[in-house]
């Protein structure tokens, strides 16, 4: 079909159609950029699914309408466009971990007889400040009202129990990251560069001591380079926290190490392209990463990237390229990644994990979507 | 690869699907019986079932327990099983009495033919009542993993031929 008959056809061939006036509404409310993270894949990918396969009509938004004047009526949410920004008053609104939200806001969505459904595909009770008295608490008011949402989906079934033993009254749904299959297609090369996409912060201080006792000593020994996408000077000061060094780049005083910005997820397989082996650092003792799904992983597979995964982590015991928690292990992977004819077998193979890992989830991803909307709206 | 089996007269036009069917007359890529696909072991990376296994004899318990072979609907399971790549992922999508009935909107003449299929040609009626539960009866002995989804959160990557909704979609790899 040619654009031309696309653009012509509504006239002849979809006459009979009609716009429907019954539709539901559901606007999924964002913590970050649409491109980023988890809100691409438990944001602005399932409101294009939604909209597409169910028939809502959905939006993403990053702000929300306030009227000082009133406390009743419905929120209104408002789309992430700068030039031409719409405001939703949905029947369904998702929430992304976001700061600033308050309980009563949710109270005023309720009697408006709005449905508010959480999202969370990271842990609220894992995060440091809980756990170190020394450390400043975040003020967010996330826990005000959270536990009076109507519903919680969470990206792993670690965390749906977490929410479930803490006493959550609402539907609390597993619903993985609704990864896409396709996307992030790429085509690298054997090589020897090593590589991953980290927004390093506080917490992942066990996964960085990792990199630099395991990793960066195979760049002279092994005669590799390794980029890090992701990479910032300075953590911003409203991040830094009393007692725990701030690092968003690896430091590494060697010429081997390249550090590259953060990029938007349609950005990341031209950017896998130019490196061969993924590397994954995981802290079995950090709490935090007990919560954490396999984006990594999938990530830097679905691209091409053979793996080498450091990690006790139960949902990476199935990632090709896992190995045990030494030095030794994580040499002798890069070391047989190193043979061109092995990295391209395991290009193929973690390729393939990839995709099969995305058709689940997403799947897994719109079921629980779809049955929670239809649990809370019949 | 990837491999629509049964595709009928509704053949997936999508790039990379090679459509299957045992009837010459709706012009398949492949002319072929399911119990006997032409691939290699390993070979296919998703392959979608459609509206196939009602067609078949399904595997009974009391036929297990007397010892008789495999029946159609588990052997063809196991052909499935042996065509796909590791990381695979098999779709099976049919009718499910149990959705339809609860249906409002059905008619009684879908019903008619969500129960016993229809007789355009040998094989098209149905030869038991079919429904997700028990296809997922079936499905799990040879896929253990095995989950079901609502046909409406299925992937647009399955060519699947209509998102009737009282359709069953059960996803295995």
């Amino acid at each position: 079909m040619t654009l031309d008959q696309i653009v012509t056809q509504p006239a002849e061939g979809y006459g009979e159609l009609e716009m429907k006036t019954d539709e539901l509404s559901v606007s999924f409310m964002l913590n970050r950029h649409p491109l980023l993270g988890g809100d691409y894949y438990r944001a602005y990918r399932p409101a294009i699914l939604a909209s597409n396969r169910f028939g809502w009509a959905t939006s993403v938004c990053n702000r929300m309408v306030k009227e000082d004047d009133r406390s009743d009526g419905r929120l209104g949410f408002v789309t992430a466009s700068e030039q031409n920004p719409r405001i939703f008053f949905a029947d369904v609104l998702v929430l992304r971990p976001v700061a600033n939200w308050r309980l009563d806001y949710l109270e005023q969505a309720h009697a408006a007889g709005q449905i508010v459904i959480a999202d969370l595909d990271d842990s609220p009770w894992d995060h440091e400040d809980l756990h170190d008295p020394e450390l400043t608490m975040e003020e967010d008011y996330y826990h005000e009202w959270f536990p009076y949402v109507d519903a919680v989906l969470c990206s792993t079934k670690y965390l749906a129990n977490q929410v479930r033993e803490h006493g959550h009254t609402g539907i609390v749904k597993y619903a993985p990251n609704c990864y896409d299959p396709i996307a992030l297609n790429a085509d690298p090369k054997p090589s020897r560069r090593m590589g991953d996409r980290l927004w390093l912060n506080n917490r992942m201080s066990g996964d960085i001591r990792m990199y630099d006792e395991w990793v960066y000593p195979l760049l002279d020994k092994l005669d590799m380079s390794f980029t890090h996408i992701g990479a910032e000077e300075n953590a911003p000061e409203s991040e830094r926290r009393v007692g725990v060094k701030s690092r968003r780049s690896f430091g590494w005083d060697t010429p081997r190490l390249i550090e590259r910005p953060s990029l938007t997820i349609p950005e990341f397989a031209k950017e896998f392209e130019r490196f061969s082996i993924g590397t994954i650092m995981m802290d079995p003792d950090a709490g935090f990463n007990k919560t954490k799904t396999e984006t990594h992983a999938f990530e830097l597979g679905a691209a091409g990237l053979p793996l080498v995964s450091a990690s006790a982590h139960e949902l990476y015991r199935a990632i090709p390229g896992t190995v045990e928690l030494s030095a030794a292990a994580v040499e002798q992977r890069v070391r047989e990644l190193l043979d061109p004819d092995f990295w391209w077998e395991e290009s193929k193979r973690t390729k393939a994990w990839a995709r099969a890992t995305a058709i689940k989830y997403e799947s897994q991803y719109m079921e629980a979507l779809l049955s929670t909307v239809r649990a809370l709206t019949k | 690869m990837k491999v629509n089996l049964g595709c009928g007269d509704k053949p997936c036009q999508a790039v990379g699907w090679t459509n299957v069917d045992s009837f010459e007359g709706v012009e398949p890529d492949i002319v072929a019986d399911v119990m006997d696909l032409p691939f290699d072991d390993g070979s296919c990376e998703m392959v979608y079932a459609g509206h196939i296994l009602e067609h078949l004899v399904y595997h009974t318990e009391i036929g297990a327990r007397r010892g008789e072979s495999l029946t159609s609907v588990t052997e063809m399971l196991l052909e499935v099983r042996r065509i796909l790549a590791p990381y695979g992922t098999a779709c099976f999508v049919g009718p499910d009495y149990d959705r339809a009935v609860n249906d409002p909107t059905a008619t009684p003449e879908q019903l008619h033919e969500i129960i016993h299929g229809n007789h355009d040609r040998p094989g098209a009626e149905h030869q038991w009542l079919s429904t997700a539960t028990k296809n997922h009866q079936a499905i799990r002995q040879v896929f253990p993993d095995a989950w079901e989804v609502d046909i409406l959160a299925l992937s647009e990557h399955w060519p699947v031929v209509y998102r009737a909704t009282w359709q069953f979609a059960i996803l295995s790899q």
